[in-house]
């Protein structure tokens, strides 16, 4: 009898708690990130050096008495799966803010962040016009038309180039950079007499490449997404005895692990680096990156960095309103990261500058 | 010239597929279930052959025995502890452990290699001018070596006592205990040779290509489809279902765009799993 009398007195108390949770004030808890990154798969070499980048900025943050919460989830770089993280973070995570990587798996998540007012942060996403389809979606990252800008309006603009073979990989990210491809070639008369796709995963170009190298074009360009395949593009491009000179339409080969796994099938090959991959900026963070984890940082890890840091600065580490975190982000106009100094543009792109440059001896020389 | 450069490519590509599904096919005309796990074991098999020749420092040709050894080692630890404890629950319990063992030991690479792309750092080797198709001394090697591996497999099955065995344990393994042949000894074998054909595959692609955590799934997946096209359960004739699908994949995009690579592969599967399902020569089925 008084057990039973006891119970909706618990209830009680349990719904207030609830209620009290609920009303809590904004401001006192930490801001909660979800990163949806890939951690397994053929592109994990990015999602881990982006997570190692994400933890030395929660750690700095921390010992400055700012606290912020970082939950991971695996992507592995799939559409669908990054669907699932996303919904999990959000519905069971309630998380304030998601950081996601990959154009394939970031793009289906811009209507889902639009929707739910969160703020996507996307990074190592290149596809067209994704911060045009939400007023919630920050690019940190190159657009598709920088990764070839810097070849067309630099080496490629010559009379010595009239004929270009293409081969790029079949998602939202290969075709946006083709498209961009295609139009700059266009504009400086230059014809594409092959273009062919492979898709994400592939490890044998053979068939591709062979079917570029039989129209013989003055320059060979590539798009690809991780240092596996540049490896092997390169490696069988150079055994079937391409003619061509060569040019990354993308800045995997800006990263050490990718020259390395190249090998010397890499050596004059044309790419595009980001500052940070030249060492011109991002030293601390470099410094701090070497001694945590002994080895050189990836690009990806210092933008990842860079972002924990952004976020932390437009919401003062503190949990506030999707609406809030994207008006704050663009009053800080600028951000000083690994990166160099970046713009926050009115419609939310950041670009980070990249710079055309040659690979000699493994090194990057512009 | 791209047509026979296509021609070529397609038996480079046939080479690994014929490797791996004549261990596919060995496995599934004993036990009658599908080996995912073999992709696994095809990792094992690049990694252990990169990290003796890269990381511990081992000469190149006892880097690749080492290598050898340690899949035959990963084979046989898959059977004993994921598929012996519960091979009396039937064929789709197998295959369901074997998706997992194969998820699992991805994972563990993935743990301990890191998610970086490895490579044997060979020397990029100048191609010969074979027939009008360019062709490099490793990928003839390559080649060379997958025939002699499946003629030496052929030799075991056809005229050793213990390829007998094996063919009497795939025929009814019960009448096989009868006349005096061990099945669990011979299932031992046969994961041993299957082990040992993905680990062959593993280090050829490995020294060729570059190895990475997630290539076992394509590589699994096209040893699926070659020896349902030769005739799934039918060792032999995985070879030729290999050839095939290399040169089928690789020319059939001379025609169509190379985007198409992957569903040209798929729909060969199709083909035969509708019009002829025993494949090119015949296979292995349960009768109910």
């Amino acid at each position: 009898m008084k057990l039973a009398a006891l119970i909706p007195v618990l209830a009680i108390v349990l719904i207030a708690g609830c209620i009290g949770q609920t009303i809590a004030p904004a401001g006192e808890e930490p801001i909660k990130i979800g990163a949806i990154l890939p951690l397994s798969g053929p592109a994990a070499v990015w999602g881990e050096s982006s997570r190692e980048g994400m933890e030395i900025a929660r750690e700095g943050l921390a010992a400055e008495g700012v606290d912020v919460v970082i939950i991971y989830e695996d992507s592995e770089a799939n559409a669908a799966k990054g669907l699932a993280a996303y919904n999990k973070l959000k519905d069971l995570d309630n998380v304030d803010i998601v950081f996601s990587e990959f154009s394939r798996v970031s793009v289906p998540l811009v209507s889902l962040a639009d929707d739910d007012k969160v703020p996507l942060i996307m990074s190592l996403v290149s596809a067209d016009g994704v911060t045009e389809k939400s007023n919630y979606t920050f690019r940190y990252f190159t657009t598709a038309s920088q990764y070839v800008d810097p070849h067309f309006e630099g080496r490629l603009n010559s009379d010595n180039y009239q004929t270009i073979g293409v081969i790029h990989l079949s998602d939202e990210y290969g075709e946006s950079v083709a498209k961009w491809i295609r139009l700059r070639a266009a504009e400086n008369g230059i014809e594409i007499v092959a273009e062919e796709k492979y898709d994400p995963g592939t490890l044998d170009f053979r068939t591709q490449l062979t079917k570029i190298k039989e129209k013989a074009p003055d320059a060979f360009l590539f798009v690809s997404a991780t240092p596996t395949e540049v490896a092997g593009i390169l490696k069988q491009a150079r055994e079937l005895q391409f003619a061509s000179d060569i040019f990354e339409a993308s800045s995997v080969l800006s990263a050490s692990a990718a020259r390395a796994a190249a090998g010397s099938a890499a050596d004059g090959v044309y790419t595009n680096a980001y500052l940070f991959s030249l060492q011109l900026t991002g030293g601390d963070f470099r410094s701090a990156y070497i001694e945590k984890y002994g080895k050189d940082p990836l690009f990806s890890a210092g933008l990842a960095y860079d972002a924990v840091n952004m976020i932390a600065k437009a919401s003062d580490g503190k949990k506030i309103s999707g609406q809030q975190f994207v008006e704050n982000m663009l009053a800080l106009k600028t951000f000083d990261g690994t990166a160099g100094n970046v713009t926050i543009k009115p419609n939310r792109e950041i670009n980070p500058d990249l710079i055309s440059v040659r690979i000699v001896n493994g090194t990057l020389v512009r | 010239m791209a047509l026979e450069q296509l021609i070529v490519n397609g038996l480079i590509a046939g080479a690994i597929y014929a490797l791996m599904a004549s261990g596919f096919s060995l496995v599934y005309n004993v036990l009658k279930f599908l080996h995912v796990a073999h992709g696994a074991i095809y990792v094992v098999g690049a990694f252990a052959g990169w990290w003796l020749a890269r990381v511990v420092g081992v000469p190149l040709p006892a880097a690749i025995v080492g290598a050898l050894v340690l899949s035959i080692i990963a084979g046989v630890l898959v059977d004993f502890v994921a598929y012996r404890p519960i091979r009396k629950k039937g064929e789709a319990a197998l295959l369901m452990i074997s998706f997992g063992v194969f998820i699992f030991v991805q994972s563990l690479v993935l743990l301990f290699f890191g998610a970086d792309v490895k490579s044997y750092g060979l020397p990029i080797e100048r191609g010969l001018d074979v027939a009008g198709a360019i062709i490099t001394p490793l990928q003839i090697s390559l080649i060379a070596i997958s025939l002699v591996t499946m003629a030496a497999l052929h030799v075991f099955l056809k005229f050793t006592k213990a390829g007998k065995a094996i063919r009497a344990v795939a025929d009814d393994a019960e009448v096989a205990r009868v006349v005096g042949i061990s099945p669990e000894r011979t299932i031992l074998v046969t994961f041993i040779l299957s082990s040992l054909l993905a680990g062959v595959a593993g280090v050829l692609v490995g020294m060729e290509q570059n190895i990475e955590h997630a290539m076992g799934l394509s590589a699994v997946i096209s040893a699926l489809t070659a020896a349902v096209i030769g005739g799934i359960g039918n060792v032999p004739a995985a070879v030729p279902g290999g050839f095939l699908l290399g040169i089928v994949e690789n020319v059939g995009i001379f025609w169509l765009p190379s985007g198409w690579k992957a569903g040209i592969s798929f729909a060969l599967l199709i083909i035969f799993l509708f019009f002829r399902p025993k494949g090119l020569f015949g296979g292995k089925t349960r009768t109910v």
